[in-house]
């Protein structure tokens, strides 16, 4: 079951059908305690008006909490008749009054002519303390019995010898539980009927009040549904919201912000992608067409420039390949010491031509200890696309800096013509400072790739604008094994 | 019909100015949008193909400063920036025409035609003088149904004098409209080109010569209004 709603109701359903169950247990045990609680009542004025009469004591001997006598103290005919009146169930077989007596040796003395030829069972009381069980006769009637024992001939017999037991008779006294089970039966009906109707009730209060509760997550699912690619824009608005949905629309927000930014990217990598296709399948197009309409002016040339379309079309595609690889991480790197200083000076003499051009010069400074261990054909790759790149944009005349640490190196170059939105789109693909496609040999991919290459090699390549520098700073993530100086 | 190509692009500025070169067109082509809009102040072109992208200034900045100057030339974007934005942005900018890379050379062709046309206020590629029909989109002359052979330079002023017929058109107008920044303006290659093309367009000894000469002014195809 995966609908929180399916599973508020199901368990606020299922918890009330508790509760309930548990009020109704208690509310039909309490019920049969104070039923059999009143039968016991009943049992112990029965038991001392017949230990009363089994006594023969005067009417002011009676005790006096037998409120039924002391009601009727003065009034000594109406009492007896009274008396009479109560035990008389007894005498009769089918009063559901029940009584039977045992001498010391256990053997019946007398017992009620309900029991017909049944016996109620001998009791086992130690004291003058009555003792109350519920019974069940071989015919299957449940009786509630209350044993005592009674001292009989009571006139003639001192308080002592009664204290003692001393003569004295085992009494049971006991009545039919018909009657109680016939309440307890019409109020287990009435608490089923009843607890049926408020379990209806519970669940279209329930279901109402979850889907009340979880309006708000449906209007974060319609408003969710309604974002789409071209309205990452929107957001979430946080006001007026559950306290609880807060961190989740804020998170939302968050992860919209992330995908449009990404989807931007995206955009302006295929617009840049397509721009960089376009162009040189134009040539092609421009080319093939011309040969194929003056066929006898075209000639080497026009195959020369076929096949340097191609080779820029294959070399483009094979930079998107690599970027994508080393950016997947699919890349197997062997590190050993590399000294930098050389792999540097090389890249600087690819360059040679460009900065001669521009007049531009390089001033190394070496701070650093051991040299890192990396691996040499990454880093020589990433090394052009660096050198390569601050001679492409840095002002002409001026020198290109390089300082190497033992955390990493910096490249930086002055570039007045850049400023901060154009250093932060440094390293998206297709970036180029300058707009224009066919100025340069630059497709845009160089830093791209550069980041990438350092990524493969455990480092991390930021840029940043330092006053009119720019400053392209590689940081080895990782604490790098270093040789000794001696070794390198 | 003398055209302006502003593309960063070496091999595709290359390939098309030796396309419209073949087609009949003089052509001048640049690289960079500063040296671009300084040709077009400078030169009356009957039309200019711009990049949008190019270094210095771009093609919407070439446009912007000559439609500022009152430049008319009709102006056609050839860009790879293909968005409704864009080319919204081109045309509301006063370009004339624009152009998606990759393109069909036919269609740069025509298109170009067009452009010119509109600078002489044509609606068709049919000019018409007594009995001569030139089709500037065919590429075809013919007089009184016979076809004339015509080189592409000798078609290029036929057109113009076409164009502008009843009008004079001096030696100066000629060689800035048929012939790029390479000819010398000592040369006397107008004249020598007007001389080969009126023994072609006199189909036979009685033909009436169409194109005359206006002493110190240059060239009027008709009896013109000078």
């Amino acid at each position: 079951m995966n609908s929180i709603r399916r599973r508020l109701t199901a368990g606020l359903l299922g918890s009330l059908a508790i509760l309930w169950i548990l009020a109704g247990s208690g509310t039909y045990l309490s019920v049969s305690r104070g039923l059999v609680k009143s039968i016991d009542t009943e049992l112990a004025l029965d038991a001392q008006v017949l230990r009363f009469v089994a006594r023969g004591d005067q009417e002011d001997t009676l005790p006096e909490d037998a409120p039924l006598l002391s009601e009727e103290r003065g009034r000594r005919g109406g009492a007896i008749r009274r008396i009479q009146a109560r035990i008389s169930g007894y005498d009769q077989t089918d009063s559901g009054y029940y009584y039977q007596s045992w001498d010391a040796t256990g053997e019946t003395i007398a017992k009620s002519p309900s029991l017909a030829e049944g016996n109620l069972p001998l009791p086992e009381i130690d004291g003058d303390t009555p003792e109350f069980d519920t019974v069940t006769l071989d015919d299957g009637t449940r009786l509630r019995v209350m044993a005592f024992q009674n001292t009989a001939g009571g006139r003639g017999r001192s308080k002592g010898e009664r204290r003692r037991g001393e003569g004295a008779t085992l009494v049971a006294v006991a009545r039919d539980l018909e009657s109680v089970s016939q309440s307890l039966s019409t109020v287990l009906g009435g608490m089923v009927l009843l607890g049926a109707l408020i379990a209806g009730a519970s669940a279209l209060l329930v279901g109402f009040l979850v889907k009340r509760s979880l309006r708000p997550l449906d209007e974060l699912g319609d408003r969710s549904r309604g974002i789409d690619a071209t309205s990452l824009d929107s957001r979430f608005p946080v006001e007026n919201v559950p306290s609880e949905l807060v961190p989740v629309y804020e998170c939302l927000n968050d992860l919209l912000s992330r995908i449009e930014t990404s989807f931007d990217r995206e955009r302006r990598f295929s617009s840049d992608l397509a721009h960089e296709m376009r162009t040189p399948v134009a040539e092609l197009r421009m080319i093939s067409e011309s040969a194929l309409k003056w066929p006898d002016q075209s000639g080497e040339k026009t195959h020369r420039e076929s096949l340097e379309i191609a080779e820029q079309l294959e070399s483009m595609i094979q930079n998107l390949l690599k970027l994508a690889r080393w950016e997947s991480g699919e890349v197997e790197v062997e590190t050993r010491a590399v000294p930098l200083i050389p792999l540097i000076e090389a890249s600087w003499k690819r360059q040679a031509e460009s900065a001669a051009r521009r007049n531009l010069e390089l001033i190394i400074e070496d701070a650093s200890g051991p040299d890192p261990e990396t691996d040499p054909a990454f880093l020589t790759h990433l090394l052009d696309n660096l050198v390569s790149n601050a001679v492409e944009y840095s002002d002409p005349d001026t020198p290109i800096h390089v300082r190497i640490e033992d955390e990493g190196f910096e490249i930086s170059n002055t570039a007045s013509q850049l400023g901060e939105a154009e250093v932060a789109q440094f390293f998206d693909r297709y970036w180029r400072g300058d707009t224009s496609r066919g100025s340069s040999g630059h497709a845009g991919l160089g830093l791209s790739l550069a980041r990438a290459c350092a990524e493969a090699l455990g480092a991390a390549l930021d840029a940043r604008l330092d006053g009119e520098r720019v400053v392209l700073s590689l940081r080895w993530n990782s604490p790098r094994k270093r040789n000794s100086p001696t070794s390198s | 019909m003398r055209l302006l190509l502003v593309e960063d692009s070496r091999r595709l500025r290359e390939t098309v100015a030796l396309a419209l070169k073949r087609s009949g067109y003089a052509v001048d082509a640049t690289e960079n949008g500063e040296e671009g809009l300084w040709m077009a102040q400078l030169h009356s072109y009957d039309a200019a193909i711009l990049d949008i992208m190019v270094p210095c200034l771009d093609g919407l900045g070439i446009l912007e400063k000559l439609r500022a100057e009152g430049n008319e030339t009709p102006v056609m974007f050839l860009t790879a920036r293909d968005s409704i934005e864009d080319r919204v942005a081109g045309l509301r900018g006063g370009a004339d025409d624009y152009l998606v890379k990759p393109f069909a050379l036919e269609e740069l062709l025509a298109r170009v035609d067009a452009l010119c046309r509109r600078r002489y206020q044509k609606t068709t590629s049919q000019l018409v003088f007594q009995d001569l029909e030139v089709d500037t989109t065919a590429k075809v002359a013919t007089r009184a149904g016979s076809l004339l052979d015509l080189t592409a330079r000798e078609f290029a002023i036929l057109e113009y004098l076409m164009l502008r017929q009843g009008h004079v058109v001096s030696r100066t107008q000629i060689e800035e409209h048929i012939y790029d920044d390479l000819v010398s303006p000592m040369s006397n290659v107008v004249d020598s080109a007007i001389c080969a093309l009126r023994k072609k367009i006199a189909i036979a000894p009685d033909s009436e010569p169409l194109i005359h000469t206006r002493r110190g002014l240059g060239y009027v195809l008709g009896k013109g209004r000078s």
